[in-house]
C-alpha cells in the first residue's frame, strides 16, 4: 500500500463492489464513508473551537486512563493526554497531506500528464523517464532519504509526499490521455479545424479528469498511510505535534495494559483510508470511467 | 504437466520465424539494458545531490558530534574530496559506486558496503517469506473466488481484502503482535536469531513480522489472480475439458491456473517496491537487523553517507530486479509479443 503508482489495485475497479454499487446506485457504504469523511474534515477544521481539552496539556495524574473516564472520553495516553483531543488534533497532519498530495501531485501530474500524451515526441520520451526515474526508488525510501537531508517540517513534508505524488498522476493523466486522442470525436474536432487549446480543454481535459479525480480519491489514503508510516518511525512532524502515526507509536509501548492507545488512531486512520478508496470507488461508478492501460 | 494450448498469440507474422523471435528479443533485451543504465546513472546523481542539501559545511554533518575537530574536517574533506567542484565530486562518487564502494560511515567507523552485506540476508529473507506466505494465500482464494464468481464466497473475499488493502503495515505488524504475542503468548514479539545459528527459532521469529507483509499483499496478489482466472474460465479449451469429464479441481489446477498466472507474476515484480518500502518499518517494529534498521539507525543518528549509500543500493537493486522480472516474463509467457514495440 506504499506504492505511488496507480498500481492494479488502485486502478481496478473492484468488479464486485462496483456491482454491488450499480445496483443500489451508490449505495449505503457510499454514503457511511462520506459521512465519516465529513465527520474528520470537519472535526479537523473546528477542533479549536470544539469543546475538547488540550491535546498537549500533560497531566501528571491522569496517566493511562482508560476508555470512559469522566472527562476524557477516549482515556488519556502516557503523559495523561486526552486521545480524543489528540485524535481530532492529530487528523490535521493527515488532512493536510492528503490534500496536498491531491494539489501538488494533480496540479502537475494533471497538465505535464495531458501534454506528453498530446505532444508526444521528445517531450513525452523525457516525461516518461523521468517519472520511470522517480518510480525506481521504493516509495518510503527515497520518502525517508528526501526528509533527512531536507528537514521534518509539515511544510517539506506535504511538498515533499506532493513530490511523490506527481509520477502516478502523469501517468495516469498520459494514458488518458492517449486513449482519448485517438477516440472518432477528437479526431473529427481536429479534422474540423479546432484551435488545439479548444480540443485539450473542450474534447480531452473532460475525458482525462474524471478517471483522474477517481484515482485522487485513492491516492489521498496512499498518502495518509505514508504519512503514517512516516509519524510511526518519528520522522514526519516533530514531537509536540500530535498525529495518528506518531500516537500509534508511543502507544505500542502500552501494548500489554493498554491496546485502545495504539488501537483508536489505527482505527480512526483504517475507516479514514477505507472512506476514501470507497468513495472513490463511488465516484469512478458515478462518471463511469473505464481505465485506461498505460 | 500435460500443457493444454493457451491463447492464440494475439500477433502472428508470417516473418515471426524462431530467428525473427531471436533477435527480436535480444533487441528488448539491449534496449532495457540501456534503459537501465541510464536509469541507474540519473538515481546516481539524484543520490549523490542528495548530500548537497545538508546546510553548511557536508563535513560537520557527516561527522559524529563529539568527533568534530578541524584535523578531522580536514580529513574528510580530503577523503571526500569535498573541496573539489560538484562534477568532479560526483565522478569521484560514481568511480567509487561502479567498484562497489558505497562511502564511509564515520559513525560506524565502517564502510557502508560491508554494512549493507550484513544486512542485506535478512531482508532478503523477511521479503522472500512474506512472498511465500502471500503467494500460500492468494492462489487459493483466488482460485476459490473466480471459481464462485458472483457468489458469497467470492464476496466475502472481495470484502475482506478490500479492508486489508486500506489497512497500514505497522498497524497490521501491532494487531498481530497483539494477538499472538501478548494474548496467545505463541509466537515472539521481537528479536532476531540467525540463520545459521538455529534454523527454527530463525523462522518462529519471522512468522509475525512476514505475515505483516504477507497479509495486506495477498489482498493484491488475489485480486489479480481472481480477475485474469474468470476471464481463462471462460475459455474454449476449459470447457472442452469439462466436457471430457475431468474433475474441477482438476481443470482449476491443471488446466487453469498456469495461463491465470501472468499478470499474476508480472504485479508480484511490481509489488517488490512495496515489499521493501514495507520491510523498512517491518524490520524496525520487530528489531530485525535488515537493510531497512541499518537505514532508519543511519537517519536517527545523523550517519549522512550511510543514508545516501543505502539509498542507492536500494534504488539499484530495485531496478535490476524489475529487469529481470521483466524479462522473465517474457521468456516465460508463450503469448508474448516480442515483436510488438515495447
Amino acid at each position: 500500500m506504499l506504492a505511488t503508482e496507480p498500481s492494479v489495485i488502485a486502478a481496478e475497479p473492484d468488479a464486485v463492489l462496483s456491482a454491488t454499487l450499480s445496483r443500489r446506485r451508490l449505495g449505503i457504504t457510499f454514503w457511511v464513508a462520506v459521512a465519516w469523511l465529513s465527520i474528520v474534515v470537519l472535526g479537523a477544521i473546528f477542533a479549536n473551537v470544539l469543546p475538547l481539552r488540550s491535546p498537549s496539556a500533560v497531566a501528571p495524574f491522569e496517566q493511562l486512563k482508560g476508555i470512559g473516564t469522566p472527562g476524557h472520553l477516549l482515556g488519556t495516553d502516557d503523559l495523561g493526554r486526552d486521545v480524543l483531543a489528540r485524535m481530532v488534533f492529530g487528523s490535521r497532519v493527515s488532512l493536510i497531506v492528503a490534500l496536498s498530495s491531491v494539489v501538488v501531485g494533480a496540479g502537475v501530474g494533471l497538465p505535464v500528464g495531458m501534454a506528453a500524451g498530446y505532444l508526444r515526441g521528445r517531450f513525452d520520451a523525457v516525461v516518461v523517464f523521468v517519472v520511470d526515474v522517480i518510480l525506481s526508488f521504493p516509495a518510503l525510501v527515497l520518502l525517508l532519504a528526501l526528509v533527512t537531508f531536507l528537514g521534518q517540517s509539515l511544510a517539506i513534508i506535504s511538498l515533499t509526499l506532493g513530490f511523490l505524488a506527481i509520477p502516478a498522476y502523469i501517468r495516469l493523466a498520459r494514458a488518458n490521455t492517449l486513449a482519448t486522442a485517438s477516440r472518432t470525436f477528437v479526431q473529427a474536432a481536429r479534422a474540423v479545424g479546432e484551435s488545439t487549446s479548444r480540443i485539450i480543454f473542450h474534447e480531452l481535459l473532460p475525458n482525462v479528469a474524471a478517471p483522474v479525480m477517481a484515482y485522487s480519491f485513492v491516492s489521498m489514503g496512499l498518502f495518509i498511510v505514508i504519512e503514517g508510516s512516516l509519524s510511526f518511525l518519528g520522522l514526519s512532524v516533530e514531537a509536540p505535534v500530535p498525529s495518528w502515526g506518531g500516537m500509534i507509536a508511543s502507544g505500542s509501548n502500552y501494548l500489554l495494559q493498554d491496546p485502545q492507545l495504539v488501537l483508536l488512531p489505527a482505527i480512526a486512520m483504517l475507516l479514514t483510508v477505507l472512506s476514501l478508496n470507497l468513495v472513490g470507488d463511488g465516484v469512478r461508478h458515478l462518471l463511469d470511467v473505464r481505465e485506461a492501460r498505460a | 504437466m500435460s500443457q493444454v494450448l493457451p491463447r492464440i498469440p494475439l500477433i502472428t507474422r508470417p516473418s515471426a520465424t524462431r530467428r525473427g523471435r531471436g533477435n527480436a528479443f535480444l533487441q528488448f533485451l539491449a534496449g532495457r539494458l540501456i534503459r537501465l543504465i541510464l536509469t541507474v546513472l540519473t538515481v546516481s546523481v539524484a543520490t549523490f545531490f542528495l548530500i548537497t542539501l545538508l546546510p553548511g559545511d557536508p563535513a560537520y554533518s557527516i561527522l559524529p558530534a563529539n568527533e568534530v575537530t578541524p584535523q578531522a574536517v580536514a580529513r574528510v574533506n580530503r577523503e571526500l574530496g569535498l573541496n573539489q567542484p560538484l562534477p568532479e565530486r560526483y565522478w569521484h562518487w560514481l568511480w567509487q559506486l561502479a567498484h562497489g564502494n558505497l562511502g564511509y560511515s564515520y559513525v560506524l567507523n565502517s564502510s557502508v558496503s560491508s554494512q549493507v552485506m550484513q544486512h542485506l540476508p535478512v531482508t532478503v529473507e523477511l521479503i522472500a517469506l512474506a512472498l511465500l506466505w502471500s503467494l500460500i494465500l492468494a492462489i487459493p482464494l483466488g482460485i476459490i473466488a473466480a471459481y464462485l464468481a458472483g457468489r458469497p464466497a467470492d464476496k466475502g473475499i472481495s470484502l475482506v481484502n478490500f479492508g486489508l488493502v486500506a489497512v497500514p503495515g505497522f498497524v497490521m505488524a501491532l494487531v498481530l503482535i497483539l494477538i499472538f504475542s501478548v494474548h496467545l503468548r505463541l509466537l515472539p514479539a521481537s528479536g532476531w536469531v540467525a540463520l545459521n545459528q538455529d534454523p527454527v527459532q530463525n523462522l518462529i521469529h519471522m512468522i509475525l513480522p512476514s505475515l505483516s507483509l504477507a497479509l495486506t499483499q495477498q489482498a493484491a496478489f488475489s485480486r489479480v489472480l481472481r480477475s485474469e482466472m474468470i476471464t481463462t474460465l471462460q475459455e474454449e479449451y476449459i470447457g472442452m475439458a469439462r466436457a471430457k469429464g475431468l474433475s474441477t479441481v482438476r481443470i482449476l489446477l491443471a488446466h487453469a491456473l498456469r495461463p491465470s498466472s501472468f499478470s499474476l507474476a508480472t504485479v508480484v515484480g511490481l509489488q517488490i517496491g512495496v515489499l521493501i518500502s514495507g520491510a523498512v518499518i517491518i524490520e524496525q517494529i520487530f528489531s530485525l537487523p535488515g537493510i531497512g534498521s541499518l537505514l532508519l539507525n543511519a537517519i536517527y543518528s545523523n550517519d549522512y553517507p550511510t543514508v545516501q549509500g543505502v539509498t542507492v543500493f536500494i534504488a539499484v537493486a530495485f531496478v535490476v530486479i524489475n529487469l529481470l522480472v521483466d524479462v522473465l516474463y517474457r521468456v516465460l509467457d508463450p503469448r508474448v509479443r516480442l515483436d510488438a514495440r515495447d
